[in-house]
């Protein structure tokens, strides 16, 4: 029974992750060591394993709409994997109840992030299928514009990679908020092409400690089985459903729900 | 600036649509063998008791004994999963060849690296 109930509800996170622009990972390793309380790290393990789910098969997508700037996601891949080693590496010494700690207080940055752009709400999507749909329109305009080539601010872009890396090792998310921060703030990058970018970088990110986590048996099927199948489905429903719904409201909704989460992630960290 | 072929691209995109679908399927197959019988049966709570705490198991040991024991169920779901994770493993080795073939050096070789580097990542997952 309760397995059903994990399935179901990682259908729910992907869909509100292809909706809201936020990775079904910061739903789902609350709702695991929150109500199911498995422990952080196999919560961990198995939500990576769902980005990378979700990111390959966007990797699709953007791969045929050439929206995605692959010279740049190679450039910075290096620095997002590095970060990921590095960030495997940490969890393997660091105190899991300091993983509720950083996961709680990345999750009120994200809030933050998500609430910023609301003239943005498609940019930021994680699971981009639906933006497979949109990119039709809004090619057009993108196409020749791609100014990226500043190379005063790729040493930024890289080091916010690198953070992004051992975020997404060390807390099983796929870190595109941070992705997308980097290649349209600090490298400029139109915004299409930064989430494009990010969302394909993503599945790389998170394979590298995906990996590993495997290899050292951390990702069970029990738990990752209904969880990255659950979520491949639900964003898929997601992407569908994305174009007749008011993503705004439900993201201030989802705002205060995350919020509540949280803070319980934060509380929880203090607790052990 | 030199862009890899559109064609390579069409089928990486293809290997990663029907890469992700079959290890979803094969994921799900096994995930459901596995619950079919214990699942209606068992009271709502302990479900996920083996996972409260965490527990080292290195990945090799337990494949070879569930192959011992002819769990096959739950090895179709391991094959999904290492499916899955070495699909942008995959994607990443075809970028490298891909700028290869356009003669792009700088970058077959910054794609190079980092293939070699996800090798590493999942070698620390060995010791």
């Amino acid at each position: 029974m309760q397995e059903l109930i994990l399935f179901v509800v990682s259908i729910l996170a992907g869909f509100l992750g292809a909706l809201l622009g936020i990775g079904g990972g910061m739903i789902v390793v609350p709702v695991l060591t929150l109500f199911f309380k498995v422990d952080i790290r196999y919560a961990i393990a198995a939500s990576l394993v769902s980005i990378v789910a979700t990111s390959s098969g966007a990797a699709a997508s953007f791969l045929r709409d050439r929206l995605t700037n692959l010279r740049v996601a190679v450039v910075l891949e290096i620095g997002t994997v590095a970060g990921a080693i590095t960030g495997f590496l940490v969890a393997t010494w660091i105190e899991p109840r300091l993983l509720f700690l950083v996961f709680g207080f990345f999750l009120l940055f994200s809030i933050r992030m998500m609430l910023r752009r609301r003239d943005e709400e498609l940019a930021v999507m994680d699971h981009p299928w639906s933006l497979h749909l949109k990119l039709g329109g809004s090619f057009a305009d993108e196409t020749g514009q791609l100014r990226h080539y500043k190379v005063a601010n790729v040493p930024a872009g890289l080091a916010v990679m690198y953070v992004a890396g051992v975020l997404s090792a060390l807390l099983g998310i796929g870190s595109g908020v941070l992705k997308v921060l980097a290649m349209d703030s600090a490298m400029k990058l139109p915004i299409k092409v930064s989430s494009a970018t990010s969302n394909f970088m993503i599945g790389v990110t998170a394979t590298a400690s995906a990996g590993a986590y495997f290899l050292q048996g951390m990702i069970r099927p029990e738990i990752a089985a209904p969880v990255a199948v659950g979520i491949i489905i639900g964003s898929w429903i997601g992407a569908r459903a994305m174009v007749k719904m008011k993503a705004k409201t439900l993201r201030s909704l989802f705002a205060i729900l995350l919020g509540i989460v949280a803070v319980q992630m934060i509380w929880r960290g203090f607790q052990q | 600036m030199k862009m890899p072929d559109e064609s390579i691209d069409i089928k990486i995109a293809t290997v990663l649509r029907v890469g992700v679908i079959s290890a979803g399927v094969l994921i799900f197959l096994g995930w459901l063998s596995q619950i079919s019988l214990s699942d209606l049966a068992r009271r709502s709570d302990s479900a996920f008791d083996g996972f409260k705490v965490y527990e080292s198991s290195p990945l090799i040991p337990v494949l070879q004994e569930l192959v011992s024991r002819g769990r096959w169920g739950e090895l179709v779901s391991y094959l999904g999963l290492s499916l899955l994770i070495l699909l942008p493993v995959f994607r990443v080795f075809m970028t490298f060849v891909s700028f290869l073939i356009v003669r792009d050096f700088m970058l077959s070789l910054l794609s190079a690296i980092v293939f070699i580097s996800l090798l590493i990542s999942f070698s620390l997952g060995l010791s």
